[in-house]
């Protein structure tokens, strides 16, 4: 590792960052084929920036500005700190490559011994030195990217021709060279370790060949598409250089008419998902204001930055959808958007045909918290590929969105329950919060039981069988069966109306369960959904949720008694 | 006649529905946390397909009991006292969806039939293996393992088993002394009971017997799954294997393929191109991910795959399940009576 380090810093002279030279628009959107998918080198930059220092900016670099610095000036990128862990007195700190290079090898044989035990058996601190290690070897592959381009072929080709030359003339006896002849031969060995270890460098996929994506060093092993690998070539000597006429020249060849690319790196800068939760965020604000100063004309505009934050929502997934080339919902992060915009959209519909302002508060309230779950779903790259039982575009239409929706739903039910308990408490009229409750039971009830009967069919045509008590599918059965025994309940005067409300209320803990809560039991066949980690998150959510709605039930009680 | 009014109005009266469901829940919420310890097999027995379950020394009404009453009180409401008016149309025809879900499941856990064929390249296959029965076979003679117990002697032909040990999943080491005249594989290793896998069907079961007949005691033998080097007796093979159930076709691997996304080892998808031979007429047929064979009852699903040093091995799902056909129509009428109620509701709030 250390030799890897010492080669690099021998070879590169230490350029000028040329940030401000070099213009970087056309290159970010230039395709890279990664993880499955061609995506644009800006989404590639952000993933990886992510998974080493978990930013997405760099001091005064951006993810791109970051990448090409690492690719094109490795040098200069050894000594940015990058990598995010703890320092010797258990502070987060960022470690450069040259430290971390260091580290790694004061921690060489911990590494060995720990690379054949299993994660789950391993000490957090050991998981931590193991995630250094692998973030360590990928930014070692970015880092050798256009070595190749180090030395001219010809510089090469004589840089052999004189070494074959020496050995013939005094063997294999390093001592009996001149100083001259070792810088010979040490250089030439140098090089060839150097291309040797580049032999396994397939991170950087920016070379197309017919139905193939190569590293530049692949393309150049396997003669592929030489004029791609001449032109990375250029830009490597232009950015070095500074020279930005050079550059566009060098990019002209590569750049990309592809739609769905530049797309992806407007959604990246855009970054939706944010300006989803600020709006949300400002709703809360505007409603806050309105009430303080007891007037209903920010009613209007509260309503409208919620909706504008809907609309930010939903032109995040339909983005989503369309680069990705797939139904809106495949993962748990995709899930959680999704029933954000389903409770923002839900209570801006209820706002408007019910002219109830407090509905914006909730939407607000709803649609914020649960872009803030999502970030805790969200990982490094949350356009992966999916698992091969989930690519059926025809499932994740129908079941998929059906149960998602049911959340939903649900979770409006299950909150609005919450606001009739408060209006309980304030002596406010109810009628039309219950019969919005009873409403929205019904539609989750007829969305769960279709979402769960049509993952039952997938079931039957993916595994065989229609029903296998498998844990996702016992979490969807709960909350069908806890909404028809709140409505049967209701219905059959077992439960009276404040015990339905509570039950319904109590719908956001069955939902968070049958969620998140099944998918940290690890089991069943539906792998593609473990998650772990969230475990005391998902215990302190349910604690939460029953205190609360215990204290909303018991306090006009209290209050009474008190009278 | 009023006894049965009375019952009648019990069985439908909500009653049974109000107080059945928490307890259908509490089993749900059982049986899915326990998987992680004793795995789905167990689980969905104890829990889901029990008539009893027991809470440490309390018996209480299990899966089958709770999901049977309420068969009952709904199929005696849906009867007797439904009032069919248009009102209730939605909610009686959600019922009645209900009771044929309820009825398909029913005939489901009673009827299906499911296993997993493992096909190398080239080859054919006419039967599928169970996955959690095996049986001893003796010659012709067929017992189940589950059934067999320690002590118990056993007759095929002129062949007496006394059977000295049994494991249910078996960790073989070398002879602890405690037979004698050894002979086959117990010559050199002697089968120790170890702890069920949580996915049963991963278990690795065996045996320990005396052999003798009117000729002669024969000695002390062992058998394994799946393990070719079975004792013969007077030419009848000793062995044990999965329960094997006979397929009225034959099915030929022809080639497996495993399409990865580019740049990754992440699968895409798995095929399996197949050659079906029926009556003496072949075809060809694909399966993959999602997209199941159907045949003369029986339904095979792309499960798995393994690659060995002689290729690939495609392992397929078959099912054979007489009330497959229920979850989709009850589906269709659930979701038409739940819309129809919405509908209604929407229409005429109550």
């Amino acid at each position: 590792m250390i030799r890897a380090l010492f080669l690099i810093l021998l070879f590169f002279p230490h350029f000028a960052y040329a940030k401000d030279t070099i213009n970087l628009s056309e290159w970010k959107t230039l395709p890279i084929l990664h993880e499955g998918r061609v995506k644009p080198l800006d989404s590639f930059a952000r993933i990886y920036l992510k998974t080493f220092s978990q930013r997405e900016n760099i001091d005064s670099f951006n993810a791109t500005e970051w990448l090409a610095q690492t690719v094109f000036t490795p040098a200069k990128a050894l000594q940015t700190p990058l990598f995010k862990s703890r320092d010797g007195a258990g502070k987060a700190r960022y470690f450069s490559y040259e430290e971390l290079a260091v580290y790694i090898q004061t921690h060489q044989k911990e590494i060995e011994n720990l690379v054949g035990k299993n994660a789950e058996d391993r000490s957090l601190a050991q998981t931590e030195l193991m995630t250094l290690y692998e973030n360590f070897i990928l930014y070692t592959q970015l880092l050798r990217t256009t070595t190749l381009f180090l030395t001219p072929e010809e510089n090469q080709k004589d840089l052999h021709y004189k070494l074959q030359k020496i050995i013939l003339k005094k063997g294999n006896d390093f001592d009996a060279y001149t100083p001259e002849e070792k810088e010979i031969a040490a250089q030439a060995y140098s090089f060839q370790i150097l291309k040797d270890s580049a032999k396994n460098n397939v991170l950087f996929r920016v070379i197309p060949d017919e139905n193939s994506w190569f590293s530049p060093w692949a393309a150049k092993r396997g003669n592929f598409n030489p004029d791609a690998v001449q032109a990375w070539g250029a830009m490597a000597k232009a950015y070095q250089s500074g020279n930005q006429e050079e550059w566009n020249q060098a990019i002209g060849g590569l750049k990309t008419n592809s739609l769905k690319l530049k797309t992806e790196v407007i959604f990246n800068i855009l970054s939706l998902q944010h300006i989803a939760a600020l709006l949300y965020g400002l709703a809360i604000f505007c409603f806050i204001l309105s009430h303080f100063y007891k007037t209903r004309f920010f009613e209007k505009p509260t309503l409208a930055v919620l909706t504008g934050g809907v609309i930010a929502n939903f032109i995040h997934i339909a983005l989503r959808v369309y680069i990705l080339g797939r139904p809106p919902i495949g993962t748990l992060y995709e899930s959680v958007l999704f029933v954000a915009l389903v409770c923002a959209a839900g209570y801006a519909f209820l706002a408007w045909r019910q002219q109830n302002a407090n509905h914006i508060l909730l939407g607000a309230i709803s649609g914020l918290l649960l872009l803030l779950t999502a970030q805790a779903f969200a990982g490094n790259d949350t356009m992966g590929t999916l698992v091969a039982v989930l690519n059926t575009d025809f499932w994740l239409m129908t079941h998929v969105i059906c149960i998602t929706l049911g959340y939903g739903t649900c979770l409006l039910a299950s909150v609005t329950a919450h606001y009739y308990l408060i209006q309980k408490i304030r002596n406010k009229d109810t009628k039309e919060i219950f019969t919005t409750i009873k409403t929205l039971s019904i539609f989750s009830l007829l969305l769960v039981t279709v979402g769960t009967i049509l993952g039952g069919l997938w079931a039957d045509q993916s595994w065989g069988r229609f029903w296998g008590w498998d844990p996702k599918e016992n979490g969807a059965l709960l909350i069908v069966l806890w909404l028809i025994w709140g409505l049967h309940g209701h219905l059959t005067q077992h439960l009276n109306r404040m015990g339905f409300v509570i039950g319904m209320a109590l719908l956001s803990i069955i939902v968070v369960l049958a969620w998140f809560g099944v998918n940290l039991l690890s089991i069943g066949l539906h792998s593609y959904g473990f998650i772990s980690g969230v475990a005391w998150g998902i215990a302190l959510f349910c604690v939460f949720e029953m205190a609360l709605i215990g204290a909303l039930w018991l306090l006009p009680k209290w209050k009474k008694h008190e009278n | 006649m009023e006894i049965f009014k009375i019952v009648g109005r019990f069985l439908s009266g909500g009653s049974i529905l109000f107080y059945a469901l928490p307890w259908l829940m509490v089993l749900t919420v059982m049986g899915t946390i326990i998987q992680k310890d004793i795995g789905l097999y167990d689980a969905v027995n104890l829990y889901f397909h029990g008539i009893i379950t027991w809470i440490g020394p309390v018996p209480t009404p299990g899966g089958l009991t709770i999901l049977g009453l309420i068969f009952i009180s709904l199929l005696v409401n849906f009867l007797f006292y439904s009032g069919w008016s248009w009102r209730k149309a939605g909610i009686n025809l959600s019922h009645f969806g209900i009771l044929l879900l309820l009825f398909g499941g029913i005939l489901t856990i009673i009827t299906k039939k499911e296993g997993f064929m493992i096909i190398p390249e080239g080859e054919q296959k006419n039967y599928f293996s169970d996955y959690h029965n095996r049986v001893v076979k003796i010659g012709g003679d067929v017992f189940n393992f589950s059934d067999l117990k320690k002590n118990q002697v056993i007759t095929a032909g002129d062949i007496t088993l006394n059977i000295l040990d049994k494991c249910d999943n078996c960790d073989a080491r070398a002879p602890s002394g405690r037979y004698k005249n050894l002979k086959g594989l117990a010559v050199n290793m002697e089968l120790f009971s170890t702890p069920s896998e949580l996915n049963k069907e991963v278990n690795f079961s065996g045996l320990m017997f005396e052999i003798t007949t009117p000729a002669a005691v024969h000695g002390t033998y062992l058998i394994m799954e799946d393990i070719p080097k079975n004792p013969i007796i007077n030419e009848m093979e000793i062995k044990l294997t999965r329960a094997q159930t006979p397929l009225p076709f034959s099915i030929m691997l022809q080639d497996f393929r495993k399409i990865d996304y580019p740049a990754t080892i992440k699968a895409r998808e798995f095929e399996s191109d197949l050659i079906i031979n029926s009556n003496g007429n072949e075809w060809p047929v694909s399966i993959s991910m999602n997209k199941p064979l159907r045949y003369k009852g029986y339904s095979f699903y792309q499960s798995s795959f393994d690659q060995t040093a002689q290729g690939e091995v495609t392992v397929l799902t078959a099912v054979k399940n007489t009330g497959r056909l229920f979850p989709y129509l009850s589906s269709f009428i659930v979701l038409a009576g739940l819309l129809l109620h919405a509908i209604i509701r929407i229409r005429k709030p109550t």
